[in-house]
């Protein structure tokens, strides 16, 4: 039996992935030697640190060619190499935040950080994965992570709910994934999703019932995870019982993974399939998610909640880009990685799609941004005696921020706006970009239905802006503690949200790179 | 022999029963082996098609699955116990705390 | 220079965050009193002659992956805007604090509207107009929603999610355009040249509808007014000056500037439904106005009269029967009457916010004999009030004859509707004249007459509303050059 060789360079675009789990063994080991009372302040500088040397790498391979790797099992191109860099960033504001929000609960603990590293190392892997059992194994070990980090504050019944909701609902669409996986793998012969696209054009031929269930259930296991309508049953519940850092990583960088992965999973094998079906399929999941994600959200009054409703309606806005990616090329072959030269051959199709991809990441990076920060405000301002009750995220709590601390109000005034998607933040242009390939992939109506959603969202938003700003102080609000990681945080996402917007500059550099590579 | 359909009319028979039984079933453990079953006919097909094919590829993904199984069993086991320690039951109708 | 004066305000609004919180409304007011000065270089520095040429042009690479650029540049519809702003602006912050102290942030956020508003009015790219246009929003929505009066914070809503609603459909409008010519820009000069959607289709309708929800919910236009009274009523008196005399405006401007130059084929089909739309804008404001208690709320609805000239003179200059003589004369009358409606408003709701300072209440049915108790303030309302239904030799009478002028030479039955909505509005404004200032003062005996700073921010208003009512000419002027760019790119498409 002769074992494959695998260079260095097959090692290569793993290096983030690398980083952040010698980070996370790092602080487990470390974790040894403290005992339950030692300071533990130098664990979520030391995950920040590491994720952001992790993000840097990233953004460096954003410029490397695109190649396949580990003979085909994954892919590294500017891509997945930008939706790391996605990932770090919002590892690395999460975890500025939790560091105050473990410490005022007394369970600061190496194992905490740790599983944030694994969680993002999964999602950077889930990036690059080139093939349905790679792809499944790194979604387990991002979901497995995510689980216990749900969980992982034992006091109370809520988190061991949200823990055991999303458990069931993660493994659940695992398998209906995996089942699917299984079915394509035996209508064409092969799990790489290189490969497949001849056999998968016979395979529809001889064999579509196969084919198209197959397809059908992967996709709707990607529906379950980025949380899509009809799909997003307990995610609220979920969002609204897991640790508010937890759910502020997995809002952000669980989502950006499994776009990630569902983007390029039909991306690869869609010129196998009528070009009809993933068209379908998502424009009508991105018109129920957007629609039922703003309604869901209006009557909120738990900003926690309105926040995991508002992660709903913009998956519906992601998954709006996602279809404008199929509406332009009706089985137009073109492949995925270099084998092809890049040049001026470009169709017009292909340049459409690689705005289409360029709209997407953009939109995540901004949605990153802005949700991790607003998770971040939401944090400083629960109290655990609260919880219980319900009541740690009421807009109550809001009121008349904006005498107390002007700076985090100004902070969390800026978030809605940009999740609202008003200039001149960074929610707009992702917004923008989105809007702008989906009107020129002649989804029109669909766009018309996404502006109009967006402007319901406004009203949710705003009632937060409205407590701020418009409301007294309540009698007996309690002390407001500072911490300076979640404020660095918060100063963070709020620069970046702010000019982002205004000049969003390199990223768009990047975003040349990375949209271009892939969609031709 | 026994044909290839055999094992794949199988294999989405537990698949279905383990989706049905998610979906209706109220003992957060029943609902745990569902999950379980699930994973379990994916398997069966896999290996089903491996058959079919006469290559590895399934017959290594089954192995993969295995083992990711065992470690998707160990965490959700945790939960539960700490589902039942919190609040002496796991019935999924009492996990209400969060309301739409 | 044109940066400068669109970033100058930002500046002054750090300064204020430096220095001590008592010195904020110094600050803001000495920012604007520049700034003012600066809009007033900026117009001596431009070619009076030359009002169709963009002027002092700036651009700087901005998005240049989505053929965005920074292109600033003015011409005759720009620059009588971005004076008026400037000059608002001032006035408001001048007067600020005669009714009660506000906290720097509240002269802040003039501050910012300041810079949105005139960088709105001097940009030739279509995102960065959209930026702009929405930057404008979110300083007002909290002037009313933090500083208004009883009912602010569901009047501030209300305001937002119409106008926000209006934005989103301005998005659209634009990416269609954006996306009409190869390779995808978003600069306006480039975009008219290039013409994409000359001729009537599917798109130019759809880009049109889309412009005319954006623009017809600011200008407002019946059925789409609703925001307006709640907005003004509960808004300061600050706010409610800048709201009318400069936020409408984006309207009108957004017609003239952008809907009718790209879309103006599509605009002229539809020219006919437009034109009743205005007619009846025009009666049903100068009507219901005349049914309000509430002396702000009748102001406001005057507004929606006035602004139906506007879009009653976009219909006419669309139009291709009309000879382009009256067309051309519509539009500049448009323009001037945007002006002119700036001012007289402005000191409307000005000499409004001074009368509710002192007798405490803005029921008409409450105040009376106004006159005889403080002699100065309730001429210079009269005056106002007069130049506001259109007396010869005030501003607005220029402006609306223009108008009316040119809607005759297309449909006679509009310029008789807009002189019936004359005759109302003049009936209106006399019975209110009638009520507040004649009669008893037993009410309002020992109320101060204007103080300095009222005083100051009256007279400037007025003197302009008789200079330009007497000497419509230089402006006019400018205006026309403009006009007649946007005639000349009408008129090369066929």
């Amino acid at each position: 039996m002769n074992l494959p060789t695998l260079t260095s360079a097959d090692f290569f675009p793993m290096l983030p992935a690398i980083i952040m789990v010698v980070g996370a063994c790092i602080l487990l080991l470390s974790e040894v030697f403290l005992s339950a009372h030692s300071s533990r302040g130098y664990q979520a500088v030391l995950t920040a640190i590491t994720a952001v040397i992790a993000g840097v790498v990233a953004l460096k391979m954003v410029f490397e060619p695109a190649r396949e790797v580990f003979l085909g099992f994954g892919a590294l191109d500017p891509f997945s190499s930008f939706l790391t860099f996605v990932v770090c960033v919002a590892l690395a504001l999460a975890t500025l935040t939790s560091a105050g929000f473990l410490r005022k609960r007394g369970a600061e603990r190496g194992e905490f950080y740790a599983l944030m590293l694994f969680a993002t190392a999964g999602m950077s892997l889930l990036a690059i994965s080139n093939e349905l059992i790679t792809l499944f194994v790194n979604l387990e070990v991002l979901s497995i992570s995510t689980y216990a980090l749900t969980s992982f504050l034992r006091r109370g019944t809520r988190p061991s709910e949200a823990g055991f909701k999303y458990f069931i609902l993660g493994a659940f669409s695992s398998a209906v994934l995996l089942y699917g996986a299984a079915l394509l793998y035996g209508a064409t012969g092969t799990t790489h999703l290189t490969g497949m696209v001849l056999p998968l054009a016979n395979a529809v031929r001889t064999n579509p019932a196969l084919v198209y269930t197959g397809a059908l259930l992967v996709a709707a296991g990607f529906a379950f995870k980025v949380a899509a309508v009809p799909f997003h049953m307990w995610t609220p519940d979920v969002y609204e019982g897991a640790p508010t850092p937890v759910t502020a990583l997995m809002s952000a960088g669980v989502k950006a993974a499994a776009f990630a992965a569902l983007v390029r999973v039909f991306v690869t094998v869609g010129p196998g399939l009528d070009p009809q079906l993933p068209l379908t399929l998502f424009s009508t999941l991105a018109l129920l998610t957007m629609v039922a994600g703003n309604l869901l959200a209006i009557p909120q009054r738990n900003v926690k909640r309105m926040l995991a409703y508002s992660s709903i309606a913009h998956a519906g806005y992601l998954l709006l880009g996602v279809a404008a990616l199929f509406a332009t090329a009706p089985g137009e072959a073109f492949s995925l990685l270099g084998s092809t030269s890049l040049g001026t051959t470009a169709t017009p199709q292909a340049v459409a799609r690689a705005e289409a991809l360029r709209g997407i990441l953009f939109y995540l990076l901004a949605y990153t941004v802005t949700a991790v920060g607003a998770f971040g405000v939401v944090s400083v301002l629960e109290r655990r005696e609260d919880e219980e009750r319900g009541t740690a995220w009421d807009l109550e709590r809001f009121s008349g921020l904006a005498q107390r601390r002007p700076g985090w109000a100004f902070a969390m005034a800026a978030f809605m706006l940009s999740l609202a998607g008003i200039p001149p933040t960074v929610g707009f242009l992702g917004k923008l970009l989105i809007f702008r390939s989906a009107v020129d992939a002649g989804l029109i109506g669909l766009t018309i239905i996404a502006v109009l959603s967006s402007a319901a969202g406004v009203y949710y938003y705003l009632r937060v802006v409205v407590y701020m700003y418009m409301r007294p102080v309540p009698e007996g609000a309690h002390a407001l503690e500072r911490n300076w990681m979640t404020e660095f945080a918060l100063v963070v996402s709020t620069v970046a949200v702010v000019v982002l917007g205004i000049a969003p500059g390199p990223v768009t550099e990047w975003l040349v790179q990375a949209g271009h590579l892939l969609g031709r | 022999m026994v044909p290839i359909s055999y094992y794949l009319i199988l294999a989405a028979a537990l698949f279905c029963l383990g989706m049905f039984g998610v979906l209706i079933r109220r003992n957060a453990l029943v609902v745990f082996m569902c999950v379980e079953l699930m994973l379990n006919a994916a398997n069966l097909t896999f290996l089903a098609f491996a058959k079919q094919n006469g290559d590895f590829t399934g017959h290594v993904s089954a192995f993969f699955v295995i083992a990711v199984a065992a470690a998707e069993a160990s965490i959700g086991l945790a939960i539960v116990i700490a589902v039942f320690r919190s609040r002496g039951s796991i019935n999924i109708e009492d996990m209400r705390t969060m309301k739409y | 220079m044109l940066s400068l004066l669109i970033f100058f305000p930002l500046v002054g609004v750090l300064v204020m965050y430096l220095l001590p919180k008592r010195v904020g409304r110094t600050v803001a007011t000495v920012t604007s009193g520049v700034e003012l000065a600066l809009a007033g270089v900026m117009a001596l520095l431009i070619d009076w002659s030359r009002g169709g040429v963009l002027q002092l042009e700036e651009r700087v690479a901005w998005v240049p992956t989505l053929g965005a650029s920074y292109h600033v540049a003015v011409d005759g519809l720009s620059v009588p805007l971005i004076l008026l702003t400037a000059l608002l602006t001032f006035l408001s912050l001048l007067y600020s604090g005669v009714e009660e102290e506000r906290p720097p942030t509240f002269h802040a956020m003039f501050l910012v509207m300041e810079t949105a508003l005139i960088g709105l009015f001097s940009t030739q790219d279509l995102l960065l107009f959209y930026l702009f246009w929405e930057a404008s929003l979110v300083p007002m929505y909290f002037i009313i929603g933090v500083w208004g009066h009883a009912d602010r914070v569901k009047a501030a809503l209300k305001f937002f999610l119409f106008t926000r609603l209006g934005g989103l459909a301005l998005l659209l409008a634009i990416l269609g355009l954006y996306l009409g010519v190869e390779p995808h820009t978003f600069d306006i000069p480039t975009l008219v040249r290039a013409q994409p959607y000359a001729g009537t289709s599917t798109a130019a309708a759809l880009i049109l509808l889309c412009f005319l929800i954006a623009f017809g919910i600011k200008l407002p236009v019946v059925p789409l007014h609703t925001w307006l009274p709640d907005a003004h009523t509960d808004a300061p008196t600050e706010g409610s000056v800048l709201l009318a005399g400069v936020l409408l405006k984006m309207g009108g401007y957004g017609l003239v500037r952008l809907a009718l130059p790209t879309v103006g084929d599509m605009l002229a089909e539809w020219a006919l439904v437009l034109a009743i739309l205005a007619v009846v804008s025009g009666l049903y404001g100068a009507a219901v106005a005349m049914a309000q208690e509430d002396l702000k709320r009748l102001v406001a609805y005057s507004s929606v009269n006035h602004m139906a000239y506007v879009l009653l003179a976009v219909a006419v200059a669309a139009m291709l029967g009309a000879g382009s003589e009256a067309r051309q004369a519509a539009l500049t009358g448009a323009m001037y009457q945007l002006v002119a409606h700036g001012l007289t408003t402005g000191a409307l709701f000005f000499l409004v916010g001074m009368i509710a300072r002192r007798a405490g209440t803005r029921e008409i049915s409450k105040l009376s004999g106004l006159w005889g108790a403080v002699p100065v303030l309730g001429t210079v309302l009269a005056v106002v009030m007069f130049a506001s239904l259109g007396l010869p030799g005030l501003a607005h009478f220029a402006a609306e004859v223009q108008i009316v002028l040119g809607a005759l030479a297309v449909w006679w039955w509009a310029a008789a509707g807009m002189l019936l909505a004359v005759l109302l509005t003049t009936a209106m404004f006399v019975w209110t004249l009638q009520r507040v200032l004649m009669g008893r003062s037993d009410g309002l005996k020992g109320l101060k007459d204007l103080s300095a700073r009222e005083g100051v921010t009256a007279a400037a208003l007025l003197v302009l509303l008789v200079v330009l009512g007497i000497f419509p000419g230089p402006l006019a002027k400018l205006i026309e050059g403009a006009t007649e760019q946007v005639r000349a790119a009408v008129l090369t498409r066929r």
